[in-house]
């Protein structure tokens, strides 16, 4: 266990908690902004999204720039749902600078079966 | 069902009352939020669980950025067995979109009679704290392996030091927990919490602080195919994400002035009555 504390590139597991928490809260922060102005846009204008499939992001980002409350929404939610992947890549990352290889092949597994969902999904 | 300032306030507070429950008995709230959009909001039972499955990534990123600076969360086994729940996750979204709106309703009626039991058996704080002085042991770093883990309880200021026991048990439950959670749109911990606790040795606050985290990784493994097809619902699922979060707050801070095991006998109850709700809608037609 003590050779979890401290790894190869003088990692520790405090310094590997504080970058897992703040993934999470930036992309929490980010996508609640960008929920809120998106829903206030949304609801002022009255602006409904076509039923389907949602749009390519390069679309999405082009509606968020263009103020589109709905292309917000879509960013915002899609924020969101990166956070969790956000926080096995700073993990994979971490765990491999600290030389923990076998806790960082583990969440390059689970960031493969992360990237086969996104594919499967919207790719 | 198209978001407007007349029903904006109702999702908001079927959000609110979700995270705040959720928050206050420690799951995900989703086996709330989905018969409450399907019950009380009339809303198909594929976007239902397309709008919980992205609240429960809401809830799991804000709890567990606390838990984990705290040192409860195991984040080395959370990844571990998030190999096995987000595989199930993939599995049972990708089912979902070829099972019909009464199979997924029926499942989530039948779901809902094991998860009032143990909602119904679950501990009080008090016993959580027993479990805790009890899982205090003098093992050395050496046995603690790889998987285990020490952190100071939070309500007793205690050393807690314990080893996973029986990984291949945990693994297993966690694949059938994901699958739940990508079928029906729950978080799953009322499930993995208990079985993390009695198959692998965890104690109970490091075991639901570690299911917390693990959720929201499961959560997204299937949320972007519910994504893709256009289930998620943007207006209508940021009004629920914002009303879980404001919620979860509130529940936060509500528990410490509520006690845990009344709670839970209250929504055990509460949670048979959705079921049956329920099985009478599946069976109506």
């Amino acid at each position: 266990m003590a050779q979890y504390e401290r790894g190869a590139h003088n990692i520790t597991t405090a310094e590997l908690r504080h970058w897992v928490h703040y993934s999470l809260l930036s992309g929490l922060v980010a996508s609640s902004l960008l929920l809120v102005a998106g829903l206030a846009l949304v609801l002022m204008r009255d602006e409904p999204r076509p039923a389907g499939p949602p749009a390519a992001l390069l679309d999405t980002v082009r509606g968020v720039l263009a103020g589109q409350g709905i292309a917000m929404l879509d960013l915002g939610l899609l924020a969101l749902m990166i956070t969790p992947v956000l926080r096995v890549a700073v993990l994979a990352v971490g765990w491999s600078l600290a030389g923990w290889r076998r806790f960082a092949a583990i969440a390059l597994t689970v960031l493969a079966l992360l990237g086969a969902s996104i594919f499967l999904g919207v790719g | 069902m198209h978001l407007s300032l007349e029903s904006l306030p109702w999702i908001l507070l079927a959000g609110a009352a979700t995270g705040l429950v959720g928050a206050m008995l420690g799951t995900g709230g989703g086996v709330f939020l989905v018969p409450g959009l399907v019950l009380l909001l009339d809303m198909p039972v594929h976007a239902a669980i397309a709008t919980s499955i992205v609240t429960v990534i809401a809830t799991s990123s804000a709890v567990a950025s606390a838990n984990v600076e705290r040192g409860t969360a195991n984040m080395r086994l959370g990844m571990t067995l998030e190999v096995a729940t987000s595989l199930g996750a993939v599995c049972g979204a990708l089912t979902a979109a070829w099972l019909p709106a009464r199979v997924l309703e029926g499942g989530f009626a039948f779901i809902l009679l094991p998860t009032a039991y143990l909602l119904a058996r679950g501990r009080s704080e008090k016993a959580a704290a027993e479990a805790e002085s009890v899982a205090e042991q003098h093992l050395s770093d050496d046995e603690l392996g790889p998987l285990g883990a020490r952190y100071v309880d939070p309500a007793s200021g205690q050393a807690v030091a314990y080893r996973v026991e029986r990984l291949w048990g945990g693994l297993m439950i966690s694949f059938l927990a994901g699958n739940l959670s990508g079928l029906l749109g729950i978080g799953g911990g009322i499930f993995k919490v208990p079985a993390l606790h009695l198959v692998c040795g965890v104690p109970m606050r490091a075991a639901a602080a570690t299911s917390n985290f693990m959720i929201g990784v499961t959560a997204a493994a299937s949320a972007f195919l519910y994504y893709g097809r256009g289930d998620v619902r943007p207006a209508t699922t940021a009004a629920a994400v914002l009303g879980v979060l404001i919620g979860s707050v509130a529940g936060t801070y509500t528990n410490r002035y509520v006690g845990a095991s009344a709670l839970q006998k209250l929504f055990a109850a509460l949670l048979l009555a959705v079921s049956l709700q329920m099985f009478y809608r599946v069976l109506r037609g």
